[in-house]
């Protein structure tokens, strides 16, 4: 009987790989970009790359309501249904953004899996320091508690002003979407 | 042969490849209503506000214009209108100041031209007291001022500030104090955009302090800002485009929608 439930397991298992590999992931990249449109949200000049279980996206530039505001040098997408990640590496702010954060964010990671399917957690670190994110998708809102750098606390403290302070240091920027 | 056939591991390859033609399927069917197509965004290189004001300086000083070449008009009747355009005002008298302008089709959107610049080909050449007169081809064309006729067709029209003649001026050291301390724009203002149909119609003036230089500037609460430099600002791209090109601008025109009518401001960044 354990047998069986095993190797039914394994069925399932595999079929599951099996359609995570043969997904069209460009193809679903292209119907996530068309979603984000409708947010005024648009990845520029990329270079998509389906490396069988994930979908890397080379050197983007993200326009926001048709504003230039960064540049992206890797996309990692990670769809395993169960498990979904993205990874962020080298994003780069916009010019216009530079009296109010540091502009290079060396990296980014977003999680969603099925054993917390009410939110989207995930770490941010770059110049203005280290970052843990919190995407309620009930309550639709985004929690972003900054430790903020040294580089940040010299030379951005208008930003971080204008932040909430936590118990332990860090600075809370909440949005509702 | 009969043994490899009935074997366990066939049994499973067997399973898997079929398990594997399932999943291809699953991907061709998801792939048939996927769009086969990303998102790209057209962006202009190089854009510069199309925005031209008419200098006054020159307006008072003989044009750099070779007129030589136009004969010196006598007489009235030799003159033809000029149908598709309608004058809306004008300034000055014969070789000095200038016109301003409309087609009849867009009433709203005017034209200021000095003596000697071109507006749809025709070269404005002559002021008078109630008409301007424009050549073209060596002919001479006469552009009457009709002041009823402009007043009912557009209830709504522009009109100019009463600051200063409806000329204000920016120092640009507020505008360079203000970029680099872009916080201290939101102190004295808060602006919202106004959106209509799902597309951004303006920018709304939601706080504004009254002892504040933007207050000085004859801007109110609840104006919407619809253009900046004659470019409508139906876009975030669209402001900070503005907000990016402010250092090179010499003059700033400001077209808000108070109590519904559309009102004009003109700056001089000095």
């Amino acid at each position: 009987m354990v047998k069986k439930l095993a190797l039914l397991l394994f069925y399932v298992m595999f079929f599951m790989m099996a359609s995570i590999y043969f997904a069209p992931k460009v193809n679903i990249y292209y119907f996530a970009e068309q979603q984000l449109q409708k947010k005024g949200i648009v990845l520029n000049d990329e270079t998509l790359n389906d490396k069988g279980f994930t979908l890397e996206v080379n050197n983007a530039v993200l326009y926001v309501k048709s504003l230039e505001t960064a540049k992206i040098q890797k996309i990692k997408l990670n769809l395993f249904l169960l498990y979904n990640s993205v990874e962020v590496e080298n994003l780069v702010f916009s010019d216009m953004a530079s009296r109010f954060i540091p502009l290079h964010v060396k990296s980014l990671y977003l999680v969603y899996t099925v054993f917390d399917p009410l939110h989207v957690t995930g770490k941010c670190s770059g110049e203005f320091g280290e970052a843990d994110i919190n995407i309620d998708l009930v309550n639709r809102t985004l929690q972003i508690v900054i430790k903020p750098s040294k580089k940040m606390l010299s030379h951005y403290r208008t930003t971080l002003r204008n932040l909430k302070k936590d118990k332990n240091g860090g600075f809370v920027y909440e949005q509702s979407f | 042969m009969n043994k490899v056939s009935n074997s366990k591991m066939l049994q499973i390859i067997t399973k898997l490849l079929i398990l594997i033609a399932l999943s291809k399927l699953f991907a061709l069917v998801l792939l048939w209503y996927l769009p086969g197509n990303g998102i790209d965004v057209k962006i202009k290189k190089n854009y510069r506000p199309p925005y031209q004001r008419v200098n006054f300086t020159n307006m008072l000083t003989p044009s750099h214009t070779d007129t030589k070449g136009y004969k010196k008009t006598k007489q009235m009747g030799e003159h033809r209108s000029i149908t598709d355009m309608t004058l809306v005002g004008l300034y000055g008298s014969k070789n000095y100041g200038y016109a301003i302008v409309a087609m009849k089709s867009n009433l709203k959107k005017t034209s200021i031209i000095g003596v000697g610049e071109t507006y749809n080909g025709y070269i404005l050449k002559e002021i008078n007291n109630d008409n301007v007169v424009f050549t073209k081809d060596g002919k001479n064309y006469i552009l009457r001022f009709v002041k009823q006729k402009t007043k009912n067709v557009s209830i709504n029209r522009v009109t100019h500030d009463e600051i200063d003649n409806g000329v204000a001026n920016i120092s640009r050291q507020d505008i360079k104090f203000f970029e680099k301390n872009p916080q201290k724009i939101w102190k004295q203002i808060a602006i919202k955009e106004v959106m209509e149909d799902g597309k951004i119609k303006g920018f709304k003036i939601m706080r504004i302090n009254k002892n504040s230089k933007f207050a000085a500037l004859g801007l109110q609460k609840g104006d919407i800002i619809i253009k900046a430099n004659n470019i409508d600002l139906t876009s975030y791209k669209a402001v900070m485009n503005i907000y990016k090109n402010i250092n090179k601008l010499s003059e700033i025109s400001l077209v808000v929608l108070r109590n519904n009518t559309e009102k004009e401001l003109v700056y001089e960044i000095h």
